[in-house]
């Protein structure tokens, strides 16, 4: 046990701390017309005090990075002594790392725009002005795997589920019941997935250029490897489950060699869903590098503060601008901030009943 | 065809949705039968109540610069004969428009050369 909790949480700190380290490094290069998610003028970006705030967040979010890593794989030592003190101490360094990892993203994108404002690197008219392209709009439904590929998936978690339930229902140690626990989980997921695949694929298409053919490649670049990545990811949550389920149905029970196969599938449906992303972006980059009619839309107003706050703007999630792949909340939206405030409390709420149970244990 | 929204302008976001389908349909950037997006899609895009966007497809419908076909959804429609009723609006909008350039201090020559260029840019797809 204490051996697999070791590696299981090294794996995922080093898997964690260097996929950050590597995706928000790409804010101290130039690129979109902005640098440290801040638009500045091409011809600003050597003069010195840039290069200086530059290479100073540069230097602090590698040291930053570094250290957490070291950290992060030192305490899963824990692992060998107590899983319990191994889980609750690494969710203390979690989110300590990931509120250090956003002051370390913040704090440089506000000097940035300080330094904008007083220089006067502002331009007004665009920065109230919203660009559509009527012909990716035209075409923008029609981009990656179609959404109903996730139903197939779904219909084989239930029809296992009750088959399984059914056939170990009314067994001593009530294993119907962790049936229906498992195969609720395996459904939900896929529904998650299903749900996120219609939000993000089919929401707003963003315009980069004048050049129609450059918003439809990296548009349906994007939508087309978020759809097949949700895909990949619910086939393997579904297989996991799938497979769980008929070993219990053939033996009745299951063995710690299942639960490893299950854990496998399903760390599987992480990795693939997150393998496509480096190949994408690196097009994204290619594709808008080369494309010689951008638009310029400076909306820094509304990230001046390290997050977007656009009371305008009606959307919920919109793409988070110091990463390509992900998306963060309107803070204007009243929803956002109630979505944050829950997901703050589950937490803490979380942390709290381990705490206690193993207060109780002891 | 590329659409701008000034989200800070007076003028309301549905005219302006509304001028720029017509100026691209008289530039030939939207050619006829070509589709528009859908409302949802056109509305998600501009960050805009779906409501905005119907009402510039019924305005432009209405105009007769569009057609609206519940399986195609909305299509650009071919240049047509201008009427009477259409001539009487665009003798109202140049006396406004001469008007101003008059009081602005622009020639009559100055105001037609104007006139002749940005129509010579003009030329809706057949």
């Amino acid at each position: 046990m204490g051996i697999f909790l070791f590696i299981t949480f090294l794996l995922c700190d080093l898997f964690t701390g260097m996929l950050c380290k590597y995706v928000y490094q790409q804010n101290f290069k130039y690129q979109n017309g902005m640098l440290l998610g801040v638009h500045i003028p091409k011809e600003q970006v050597h003069c010195p005090q840039v290069e200086a705030l530059c290479a100073r967040s540069r230097r602090n979010w590698n040291l930053y990075q570094n250290i957490q890593i070291a950290m992060g794989s030192l305490l899963c030592v824990m692992g060998f002594f107590s899983p319990e003190w191994l889980v609750l101490i690494w969710i203390v360094w979690f989110l300590l790392y990931l509120a250090g990892m956003s002051v370390m993203m913040v704090m440089p994108l506000r000097k940035m725009y300080r330094l904008k404002q007083e220089r006067g690197w502002i331009r007004e008219k665009s920065r109230r002005t919203v660009y559509i392209d009527t012909e990716l709009s035209r075409i923008s439904g029609r981009m990656g795997p179609r959404a109903y590929w996730h139903l197939p998936l779904l219909a084989a978690e239930l029809a296992v589920t009750a088959a399984v339930y059914a056939r170990l229902r009314g067994q001593s140690g009530q294993p119907g019941l962790e049936v229906l626990v498992l195969g609720a989980a395996a459904m939900a997921v896929t529904l998650l997935l299903w749900a996120m695949r219609l939000y993000l694929v089919e929401k707003r298409n963003v315009v980069y250029s004048q050049n129609s053919k450059v918003n439809i490649a990296v548009n349906g670049l994007v939508k087309r490897t978020w759809a097949r990545a949700f895909l990949s990811a619910d086939c393997f949550n579904c297989a996991a489950w799938l497979y769980l389920a008929l070993r219990w149905s053939q033996s009745g029970s299951l063995y710690k060699g299942d639960w490893f196969v299950y854990a496998l599938l399903q760390l599987a449906a992480a990795v693939t869903a997150m393998l496509p992303w480096e190949n994408a972006l690196s097009k994204k980059r290619e594709f808008l590098a080369a494309d010689d009619q951008p638009v310029e839309v400076d909306d820094d107003e509304y990230w001046k503060n390290g997050w977007y706050e656009n009371p305008q703007d009606p959307h919920l999630l919109v793409q988070n601008r110091l990463c390509d792949t992900n998306y963060t909340f309107n803070m204007a939206r009243p929803v956002a901030r109630w979505i944050n405030v829950g997901i703050s409390l589950l937490l803490v709420g979380s942390m709290g009943w381990l705490a206690w149970m193993m207060i109780e244990r002891l | 065809m590329l659409i701008s929204l000034d989200i800070g302008s007076s003028i309301p976001i549905y005219v302006q949705l509304r001028n720029q389908i017509v100026t691209g349909i008289g530039r030939g950037e939207l050619k006829e039968g070509e589709r528009l997006p859908t409302v949802r899609q056109l509305a998600q895009d501009a960050g805009v109540n779906t409501m905005t966007v119907n009402k510039t497809y019924q305005l432009l419908k209405t105009e007769g610069f569009i057609t609206v076909d519940r399986r195609r959804g909305a299509t650009v429609s071919p240049v047509r004969q201008w009427d009477e009723r259409y001539r009487e609006k665009l003798e109202a909008e140049l006396e406004l428009l001469s008007a101003e350039a008059r009081m602005k201090g622009m020639g009559q020559g100055e105001f037609l050369s104007l006139c002749e260029q940005i129509f010579a840019g003009m030329c809706p797809a057949d």
